[in-house]
Order: C-alpha cells, then sequence, then structure tokens
C-alpha cells in the first residue's frame, strides 16, 4: 500500500505549516506593543541592558533568523518572564506531563460517556431516557468552562465539602477532569446520536436481520462501528486540545499543567514561552489528525489515503 | 399433476403503518399458498403493499408498522407466533431474502468474506475452514470470477450487479427452502437484469428452493415465475397461472399494466399507454373498489361495494364486479 509514501508527504506538509505558523508568530508576536521586561522594577538603562542581553534591540528579522537557527538546534531559549532563566523545552515537557496525565483521563472519560450516552439516546429515541441525556447533552455544551469549574467547586468543595479545592490534594483530580471532559461528553454523545439514527435506518441493517443476526450483533457490530466514523473525525483536535489542558481548569484548580501557559506567556510578553507553546501545541495538533487520518483508513476500507 | 407441498400460506394478512395523521393500510387481507419449488411473482406500482407484505413474512416490518392481522404458516408453522428466537433460526436459513438495492444492502465495513461467514456460523455446524470452502463455493456458483481473492475485498470494491450476487450468495448459503426476492433488479442495468433473473432461474432448478419474486416489471415475471399475483392498494386483484395472467387476465387494472409495457416491435410512434390517474391515498381509503376511480368500465356498484376475489378457473381468481356484471345488473 501507499500508506508510508502518505505518512511521509504528510510530515513534509506539516513542515510546512509548522513553518508558516512559527513565522506568522513570530512576527505577530514582535507587533505587540511592551516587552518582557516591562513590569520589571527597574530602571530605564537596566532595563536597556536585559533587552540587548537577549538581543531583543536588533532588528526582528534578525532575531528571527536566530531563532530559527537556535530552534533546527534544538534551542528553544529560556524563558524571560514566566519560569525566568529555565529552558523553554523543560518548562514544556514538565507541564505537559501533568496536562496529558489530566487530559488522558478526561478523554477516556469523554469517549466512554459520551458514545454510551450517544447510543442510549439514539436508540431510545425520543423517549424518557433520550429527552433526558438531550438537555443534559445541550446544557454541556452551551456552558463556558469557568461557570462549570467554578460552578463544580462551590457545589462539591465548599458547599458539599467532599472534594479538595485544589489540584495536589488526594482527590483533587476529579473536578478538573469533569471540567475538562464535561464539554467533549456532551459533543460526542450529540455526534453519536445523530450518528446512530442515521445509521440506524441503512439497508444493510434489515440485510444482518434478514440473515438470522441477533439484534445485538446488528446493533453493537454493524450499527456502531458505522456510526463511529463521524466520531473519529472529531477525535484529532479533540485529543490535542483535551491534552494540552484547558486554561480555565487549570486556573480554576490550580494545575501545574500547559493550559495555563497559552494564555499567560502572552500577556507576559515571554516571547520564548509564547513561541515554544505555540510550536507544541501546533505539532502535537498536526500529529494527532495525521493519526487520525490513519485510524480512518484502519475503521473505513472506502477511504484511500492520497 | 402430482400433488405438491404447500410450503408456506398466507392467510388474511393485514399491515398497517402508524404516523401522526393516523393508519395507513399498506396491505389489506391478502391470502395466498406457495408449493414448494415454486415461483411466485407478486407485481404492483409503488406502495401496493407487495413489499410489505413480503417483509411481513420474515417479520422484518419497520417500527412504525404492524401486522394487524393473519397468520404465516411456513411448514404448518405460524411465523407471526415465534418467539424472537425461533424468528432467528428461520431468517437466512429455512427463508431467505434479497432486496433492491445492492448498494447499500452490503455493510461497507466489513469484508464479503465477514458477511458470508457470518449466517454460515449463525446456522450451520461446520468449522472455520469448511465454513471458508463454502463461502469460496457459493461465490463461484454465483458467478464470482476469483473467489478467493474476492472474498477477502469490501462491497465497495464490487459493482451493482455483483454485490446483488454477493448478495444471492449469502442468501443461499444455508440452502433455503424460500427466497424472497424484493425487487432484486429494480436497481440495475438492463442487461445486469437479464444475468441476475437467469442466474436466479439456474439457481433454482439446481436447488429446488420456491422463491416470491416481487416486481413492478411484468417483463421480469414473465420470464421466472410459475404464479403470478396481481397486488393493487393493499389487495390482490388478480391472481393466477402465469400464462392466465398474460393471455387471459381479467381485471381492468392488469390488462392496463400488460397494456402499459412497451412492445419491441411496434411502431416507434406509437405512444405509451399508461393507466390514467394514481394510486390512491392509503391513509383515505374510500369504500368500494380501490381502481374504480382510475377504471375505464366502473359501474355504480364499484363506488360502493368492494368485489370479493371470485374464481374464474382453476387457479385463476380476479377481484372486480365487471366479472359478474350480469348478475350485478340483475
Amino acid at each position: 500500500m501507499h500508506t508510508s509514501r502518505y505518512i511521509v508527504k504528510r510530515i513534509i506538509l506539516a513542515a510546512v505549516s509548522l513553518f508558516a505558523i512559527i513565522t506568522l508568530t513570530f512576527f505577530l508576536m514582535n507587533l505587540m506593543p511592551g516587552d518582557p521586561f516591562m513590569s520589571e522594577k527597574a530602571t530605564e538603562e537596566n532595563r536597556a541592558i536585559l533587552i540587548a542581553k537577549y538581543g531583543l534591540d536588533q532588528p526582528v528579522y534578525v532575531q528571527y533568523g536566530k531563532y530559527l537557527i537556535n530552534l533546527f538546534q534544538g534551542d528553544m531559549g529560556t524563558s524571560y518572564v514566566l519560569q525566568k532563566g529555565r529552558a523553554v523545552k523543560d518548562i514544556i515537557f514538565e507541564s505537559f506531563a501533568v496536562s496529558m496525565q489530566l487530559g488522558l483521563k478526561a478523554l477516556v472519560v469523554a469517549l466512554i460517556c459520551g458514545i454510551v450516552l450517544g447510543c442510549i439516546s439514539g436508540l431510545c429515541k425520543d423517549k424518557l431516557p433520550d429527552n433526558i441525556i438531550r438537555v443534559f447533552s445541550s446544557l454541556g455544551i452551551s456552558m463556558p468552562g469557568y461557570v462549570v469549574a467554578s460552578g463544580l467547586m462551590i457545589v462539591l468543595a465548599v458547599n458539599l465539602g467532599i472534594l479538595p479545592v485544589t489540584y495536589n490534594k488526594p482527590g483533587g483530580e476529579i473536578m478538573p477532569i469533569i471540567t475538562l471532559a464535561l464539554y467533549p461528553t456532551s459533543y460526542l454523545t450529540r455526534l453519536t446520536r445523530a450518528s446512530i439514527l442515521e445509521v440506524m435506518n441503512q439497508d444493510y441493517l434489515r440485510t444482518e436481520r434478514a440473515k438470522g443476526m441477533s439484534e445485538f450483533v446488528v446493533v453493537f457490530i454493524h450499527a456502531l462501528k458505522n456510526s463511529l466514523i463521524p466520531v473519529i473525525t472529531y477525535l484529532g483536535p479533540l485529543t490535542a486540545s483535551i491534552l494540552t489542558g484547558g486554561f480555565v481548569a487549570e486556573s480554576v484548580f490550580n494545575v501545574p499543567g500547559l493550559g495555563r501557559y497559552f494564555v499567560t506567556s502572552i500577556s507576559s510578553r515571554d516571547y520564548t514561552m509564547i513561541m515554544g507553546v505555540t510550536i507544541f501545541y501546533s505539532a502535537l495538533i498536526v500529529v494527532m489528525n495525521l493519526v487520525c487520518d490513519i485510524l480512518y483508513k484502519v475503521v473505513d476500507p472506502r477511504i484511500t489515503l492520497d | 399433476m402430482k400433488q405438491k407441498e404447500v410450503l408456506l400460506e398466507v392467510k388474511d394478512l393485514s399491515v398497517s403503518f402508524f404516523n401522526k395523521t393516523g393508519e395507513v393500510q399498506a396491505v389489506r387481507g391478502i391470502n395466498y399458498t406457495l408449493h414448494k419449488g415454486e415461483v411466485l411473482g407478486i407485481v404492483g406500482e409503488s406502495g401496493s403493499g407487495k413489499s410489505v407484505s413480503s417483509h411481513a413474512i420474515l417479520r422484518l416490518t419497520p417500527d412504525s408498522g404492524k401486522v394487524k392481522s393473519g397468520e404465516i404458516l411456513f411448514e404448518g408453522k405460524d411465523i407471526l407466533k415465534m418467539s424472537k428466537k425461533e424468528i432467528r433460526e428461520l431468517r437466512g436459513n429455512r427463508i431467505a431474502m434479497i432486496f433492491q438495492d445492492p448498494m447499500t444492502s452490503l455493510d461497507p465495513l466489513f469484508t464479503v468474506e465477514y458477511q458470508m461467514n457470518e449466517s454460515l456460523k449463525k446456522h450451520t455446524n461446520l468449522d472455520a475452514a469448511a465454513r471458508k470452502k463454502r463461502i469460496i463455493e457459493l461465490l463461484e456458483m454465483v458467478g464470482i470470477n476469483q473467489p478467493e481473492r474476492r472474498a477477502k475485498q469490501y462491497p465497495y470494491e464490487f459493482s451493482g450487479g455483483m454485490r446483488q450476487r454477493v448478495m444471492i450468495a449469502i442468501a443461499l448459503s444455508c440452502d433455503p427452502q424460500l427466497l424472497i426476492a424484493d425487487e432484486p433488479t429494480t436497481a440495475l442495468d438492463v442487461t445486469i437484469q437479464a444475468q441476475i433473473i437467469d442466474l436466479l432461474k439456474e439457481l433454482k432448478d439446481k436447488l429446488g428452493m420456491a422463491i416470491i419474486f416481487i416486481t413492478h416489471d411484468l417483463g421480469v415475471v414473465s420470464d421466472i415465475c410459475d404464479k403470478i399475483i396481481v397486488m393493487y392498494a393493499g389487495k390482490i386483484v388478480e391472481s393466477g397461472e402465469k400464462r392466465r395472467i398474460f393471455y387471459q387476465q381479467q381485471h381492468p387494472y392488469t390488462k392496463g399494466l400488460l397494456a402499459s409495457v412497451p412492445d419491441v416491435d411496434s411502431d416507434v410512434s406509437e405512444k405509451l399507454k399508461p393507466i390514467k390517474g394514481n394510486p390512491p391515498d392509503m391513509s383515505t381509503l374510500k369504500p368500494g373498489c380501490a381502481f374504480a376511480p382510475r377504471c375505464n368500465c366502473a359501474m355504480q356498484i364499484c363506488v360502493r361495494e368492494e368485489p370479493p376475489l371470485m374464481e374464474m378457473e382453476e387457479e385463476h381468481e380476479a377481484a372486480c364486479w365487471e366479472l359478474l356484471k350480469d348478475e350485478v345488473n340483475k
């Protein structure tokens, strides 16, 4: 098969888009007013020294060239502000490990709950379970993360006192996982429901019944496999975003993950961190999409990878 | 002529669909008998109830529909009273079915071998190797070249005609006594249609099964059937041996159907002769003969009372007041 050739082609394409993202981000970032040292309680002179030390006084294209050269050597520089002096690479890997651990759990929760609830909802169309699931999935999709996070915190941690407020206590993972998983669970529920409803009317299920297959085989082997195809499409971006952690979930519950850095690196003009986080997230999305496309091919033989 | 064994008896079968506006009477009390090895053609326009009545034999009526009354006796046992388990034993094993659209009737995500293996595994005691051998045999039997290679392919790698052959192979895998063919050639090209009909004829002679052949194409039934039932608005309007239907048809609807078939030998300038009007709305059926509004020879009684099926001669029945004209006018 041409699968290996396809993968190579996709990797080259991915490198091109990554390069475009790096370039765009670098120049846009430099268009922002301010610099990493504007909040330093230092005299004008000292700030000028710092700026010169990091080479930020040079023309932007020179900085860009230097950054690229360093990047190709695997050096993403050191953080200017957030964790001053530490290598960006180390910060990303350390915080990503936390986000990923949390994200994987949330992903598993979302996948299992979303698909199971979607199936129940689709198979009981317009009956009571379907109506209840539809109300909650609509709620889950429309509630912003900070409402979910603070709502959970008020009810479960403050009022009932059954879960700790912060992440590093025992059981502290539960609320961030719920916060991270709620939206994808609800979305997957609706996606699976719609997909199951469409598949249940397909002729090939009638063929299966006419062959004497049990309803279990008809629904859980033939209908389910067919209805998961659209779900796989959503899986790529979902995995990337859930693994890198949500800004809200991590901020509210004080999780030392990567998600927080997306926002804080920008507001503090920590140039090397902005670049590092952006490159990492883009690469993750590209890889996840590629994995999804290959998974697509595994599930659906009609797909050709060309 | 030796006494033939009865295989299937449909008695007073009625099937209705229920929607928000009310009841749609798709099949309204039909009766027929099918003998072993016989080929019965059920002919009618779309919505005449021909497919619905046949799906009811395997209890494949969609959820919105319901068999309201009647009996379907297969080898003396009422299918409508069977448990779910019993009916599953019947499906694909003793009674098999092929459908109208081969393009959508196979699961796109599983190989042909997998889909054939499913029914063999369920209905036979063959081990994996024997099943595999049987699959190759079946594919060969329905005229698929290179069966070993083709078995491992997915439905999308087959053309429409080839898929219908696969469907037939699946249907015949457990040597059914009855094959229900629901418009198996409608979605196919004319040349492929002929191939599929020839294949069914050949397999029928070889395997000796009975076939119910549902179609709206009289040309197709003329080729393969022994007996023909003509359905209109959920009822049988005429039934009989093939020759009687083609040469001594009595019901105006059957006459209209036959007249509307274009003749190859006729003058090109000759116009097609359609039956005027449309089939009735099955949710608002009026009393009287359902065909009366489209009938050239409708009488007063036709809009008042529904004509019963009357036996004209042995194995030839029709439901039309015209046949009783003399008595009606008395």
